[in-house]
């Protein structure tokens, strides 16, 4: 259970994968919005990503953005290894679970889609 | 693009919504956003966006706040800095921890004994049920005789007695009687004296512990005419070989044969460790009558038996028997635990202690307390700056309450590492006689008490660093005003109750030293320096029927002790002052034609005619007894005698009713202490040593240089004299008589040790806040001076400071004092527990090393250059 990481977190940690290096918390936002289409509050991003902190999937620090990007203080992230193979964990979960079930799943989501059309 | 940032008031609500420690991030984040979509989207629903996002933000922020995960690194995180504040201000971080050091470690030292004397269960199966059952001789419980009156609560038991109570009573599983006797055993090939018990069948079924190897004494030993049989302890099988086969074999009690049939298991001991063996009741106490008291009574309760419920029993039990039985005693019956019977006088002591040494540690955590508010004060713009930056209060009392746990861990830690140090001699320190001493250890129970009162003291700091965080509006903080914070009424409130305190402990060692002086200045009457004692046995061979041999044995080991060169003189003496037993006996006037023991009682002590000299025993009147032992009638008494018994009447030549025969006084001696210094002096005759029976008893020896030098010379004399005398006990009279006081000793010096830690500590905690008071008005005091005030008016100024906290300190101290010390009042000798000088001198002292402790702030007052003082803002 230990490494067991939300749905939410994983969100994170892969778009913590995706910007790379010392991404801030409004990017990882901007980032989970734009492929999920999902509204994502900027305290929820910061408090899960304190929890991962706390779990020590990930690091933080405090920086000075430069003035260019407004000057104001952000908070930046970093994966740790134990943070990447958690994910990799999730993920493996995830791909046993699906494995042959594409065309049922396609079935019984044409099942769901004929359903509501008539 | 301009970039217009959202709506004033939006922001506002945004603000009050979000706390804690990301919500920058998060209105910043917020912001940004509003910026970006605004382009595309309109201020409206931009707007709307921002205060949906900002509360979703406030829910997700809030459901979190307890997450373990979250909070544990955040305490890690306080922690971490506390430690770094710690490093940077070594000072403090030095005076905090060995304060606390010293009242945890103190605490630990004592709960230590208290745990091994009076909580550490006792080695037998559910040791709770057993119970120590006594008579209470109501004629001796109003006795003007303090050594009668403590006997009279634990007066012994008869053997018929006992067998009534087994009869009537249903409060026990069992019931058992025992005797202690040191008794001279021939083992294989050893012959000394060991501590026998002898005791009933029942007693396995009492103590709930069977012999490892062999058996119990069985039902057909338990009784009159019952084979001789005995259970020894491991250690004295040890002592045989440690073989299987000394079971059957036979052992010589004084002489008499015994069978060997079991072993206790290793580990096992009662009544303590001193004992090794156990065999059956002998006759001649089956058969004694109901006045003949001479046994302990112990009991298993029934289960689910309360120990009320036996007294209450019991009590009813004892009226029947007396109202049943014309030759019972009036008695009742006291029913006591175990554990408090083993502990006795010393669990009193004890409690004692363990009160005055968690006084100790309030007055420390105090000190360590004001200390921390010191610190909040001086960080009080840091905390107002977290405080404006969105650290809710609950987070700012936090920190607080890990930085004073902070200390409490490492004060707790440095005080056990220093009991631990200390151990060694801390156990030899204590009384030679504290029942359970092998019980005192340091094990993981002494550890999670420093841990409890560790936690106890950060809670207590954290109590006070919230309390001072509630007083204040944060915002004035940032104001830069240090006059805020001077007359801290926490802190002011904490040196007052550490005077007190002080007061209350200075007030008991006082009392207690005094009555320990008093009584160490009490003469003995005895000259105890240069005298040596020694305990002898005859051979057991001639122990019974050989009285000739008897006189042979004192004639022969008398001549050689006083052919030893150093030694001046040499008298035996039955029962040793200070040696723990004394007899005593009724006698009658001859010439008043009183029935011959019903004049009065006394003391009693067989001597020998030399021993007024040798103890050093002045001689008021007359002179001592001759040494005729065939036919001596002569008594001497002491002065006490004489004022009771015989107030009107030249005592020499009065003739007494002794034992039964006729005796004259020729005699008075001087009185002196028997039991220990300070008990109240008794009536006694010395009569002549009964040499035709006199099988064991000790000498005394007036030795001209150091008695140490004699110690061996006795022992091989003694036993050249008669092979086979046994020789114990060998000590100096000086050393017995100390021995006595032991408890007073130990019990005042730790006293005096914990009111003089508490006092120091408290003359700290004044000095802190006074100076602390001095720095802060420093311009004020510049500017008094500068505008003609002299030095004595600004002294005065800090005096009244300090003596604001001083005089109610002292007032409650006092107070305090009246109330607690009457507790101490068994333990007082000839002094009152409110003595007024006492507690005047305590006041005195108190007050003296207040005024030391405000002189060098009054004195910084005094100095300060007006012009430094007013140029520093």
């Amino acid at each position: 259970m230990r490494n067991h990481l939300g749905e939410f977190e994983k969100l994170l940690l892969f778009a913590l994968l995706a910007d790379g290096e010392d991404a801030d918390g409004a990017t990882l936002r901007q980032h989970i919005e734009l492929r999920t289409g999902r509204v994502v509050a900027p305290g929820a991003v910061y408090t899960a990503m304190d929890r991962l902190r706390g779990r020590g999937f990930v690091t933080s620090e405090v920086v000075n953005a430069p003035p260019e990007l407004g000057g104001r203080r952000q908070k930046r992230y970093r994966l740790r290894p134990e943070g990447a193979l958690a994910l990799d964990h999730a993920v493996r979960e995830m791909e046993s679970m699906a494995r042959g079930l594409d065309d049922a799943l396609s079935s019984a989501v044409e099942d769901a889609l004929g359903g509501s059309d008539r | 693009m301009s970039a217009a940032p959202p709506p004033r008031w939006a922001r506002a609500i945004a603000r009050r919504f979000l706390h804690g420690a990301n919500s920058e991030f998060v209105l910043g984040d917020l912001a940004d956003d509003y910026v970006q979509r605004r382009a595309s989207y309109g201020a409206l629903r931009s707007c709307a966006r921002y205060l949906r996002l900002a509360a979703a933000s406030r829910r997700a922020m809030r459901s979190d706040r307890w997450n373990p995960a979250v909070l544990s690194g955040a305490l890690f995180a306080d922690a971490r800095f506390a430690v770094r504040g710690l490093r940077k201000d070594p000072g403090f971080a030095a005076a905090a921890i060995i304060t606390l050091a010293l009242g945890i470690g103190a605490n630990a030292a004592i709960f230590s004994v208290v745990r091994g004397v009076l909580l550490a269960p006792l080695p037998y199966p559910e040791p709770e049920r057993i119970v120590n059952v006594w008579q209470v001789f109501r004629e001796w419980q109003e006795s003007d005789n303090a050594s009668f009156r403590a006997m009279a609560e634990r007066f012994p038991v008869s053997w018929p007695v006992y067998q009534e109570w087994r009869e009537r009573s249903r409060s026990f599983d069992s019931i058992a009687v025992y005797g202690e006797y040191p008794t001279i055993v021939d083992g294989i090939d050893i012959a000394e004296w060991v501590n026998v018990v002898s005791t009933t069948r029942s007693f396995v079924d009492v103590v709930g512990i069977e012999p490892a190897l062999g058996r119990w004494f069985n039902e057909e030993e338990d009784q009159i005419g019952g084979e001789r049989v005995v259970v020894v302890s491991h250690r004295y099988w040890q002592k045989l070989g440690g073989d299987d086969t000394v079971l059957g074999t036979s052992l010589r009690l004084h002489g008499d044969p015994f069978t060997i049939i079991g072993v206790m298991p290793a580990g096992f001991y009662f009544p303590d460790r001193t004992h090794d063996m156990w065999y059956p009741v002998p006759d001649g106490r089956r058969n004694q009558r109901f006045g003949n008291q001479s046994m302990s009574a112990i009991g298993r309760l029934a289960p689910g038996v309360a120990l009320a419920d036996a007294q209450r029993e019991m009590t009813s039990v004892a009226d029947q028997i007396i109202e049943d039985i014309p030759d019972a005693i009036d008695a009742g019956v006291r029913v006591v635990s175990r554990v408090d019977e083993i502990a006795g006088s010393t669990a009193n002591t004890l409690r004692l202690l363990a009160a005055a040494v968690g006084l100790v540690l309030l007055v420390a955590a105090a000190n360590v307390a004001g200390l921390l508010l010191v610190r909040a004060t001086s960080r009080h713009q840091e905390l107002a700056l977290r405080a404006a930056l969105g650290a809710r209060r609950g987070r700012l009392i936090a920190q607080l309450m890990v930085e004073g746990t902070v200390l409490a861990v490492m004060g707790g830690i440095a005080g056990l590492a220093a009991v631990q140090a200390a151990f060694g001699w801390l156990r030899a320190s204590l009384p030679p006689d504290t029942p359970r001493l092998d019980d005192v250890v340091m094990n993981w129970q002494v550890g999670v008490f420093v841990a409890t009162i560790s936690l106890l003291v950060a809670l207590l700091f954290g109590v006070v660093s919230a309390a001072q965080l509630r007083d204040r509006d944060p915002a004035r903080g940032l104001q830069q005003d240090d006059r805020v914070v001077v007359g801290s009424r926490g802190r002011s409130l904490l040196v007052i109750g550490e005077i007190a305190v002080s007061v209350v402990l200075l007030a008991s060692a006082a009392l207690l030293g005094s009555s320990y002086m008093r009584m160490m200045s009490v003469n003995s009457g005895i000259r105890t320096d240069g005298l040596l004692s020694v305990h002898v046995a005859a051979p057991v061979d001639i122990w019974h029927d050989s009285p000739a041999e008897l006189r042979t044995f004192y004639t022969e080991t008398s001549r050689q002790l006083r052919s030893l060169p150093g030694v001046a003189g040499v008298s035996a003496v039955s029962s040793l002052p200070f040696g723990g037993s004394q007899s005593s006996g009724s006698f009658g006037f001859v010439e008043d034609a009183t029935a011959p023991e019903d004049a009065g009682w006394s003391l009693e002590q067989g001597v020998s005619g030399s021993y007024f000299a040798v103890m050093g025993i002045p001689l008021v009147a007359g002179r001592t007894l001759v040494d005729d032992y065939d036919s001596s009638a002569e008594l001497v008494v002491n002065e006490r005698f004489v004022e009771r018994h015989l107030p009107d009447r030249n005592p020499l030549g009065a003739i007494i009713w002794d034992n039964g025969t006729p005796h004259t006084i020729v005699g008075v001696a001087a009185d002196v202490v028997h039991g220990q210094l300070g008990e109240e002096i008794e009536p006694k005759r010395y009569r002549l040593f009964e040499r035709d029976t006199g099988a064991s008893f000790s000498y005394v020896l007036r030795t001209d240089g150091d008695p140490r030098t004699l110690v061996a010379a006795v022992a091989e004399q003694l036993r050249a004299a008669v092979p086979g005398t046994t020789a114990s006990r060998i000590a100096m009279m000086t050393n017995l008589m100390s021995r006595t006081t032991a408890l007073p000793r130990f019990r005042t010096l730790l006293l005096a040790g914990l009111a003089l830690l508490a006092i120091v500590l408290s003359a700290i905690g004044l000095y802190g806040v006074v100076a602390f008071a001095v720095a802060a008005r420093r311009r004020e005091f510049g500017l008094r001076m500068t505008l003609g005030a002299d030095g004595f008016q600004v002294a005065g100024l800090v005096l009244r400071d300090g003596l604001r906290l001083t005089l109610p300190g002292i007032g409650l101290g006092v107070l305090g004092s009246v109330v607690t010390t009457t507790w101490l009042s068994s333990y007082l000798y000839e002094i009152g527990p409110r003595d007024p000088v006492t507690l005047g001198l305590v006041t005195l002292v108190v007050a003296l090393l207040a005024l030391t402790a405000m002189a060098l702030p009054a004195w910084r007052a005094v100095r300060v250059d007006p012009m430094v003082a007013l140029r520093a803002d």
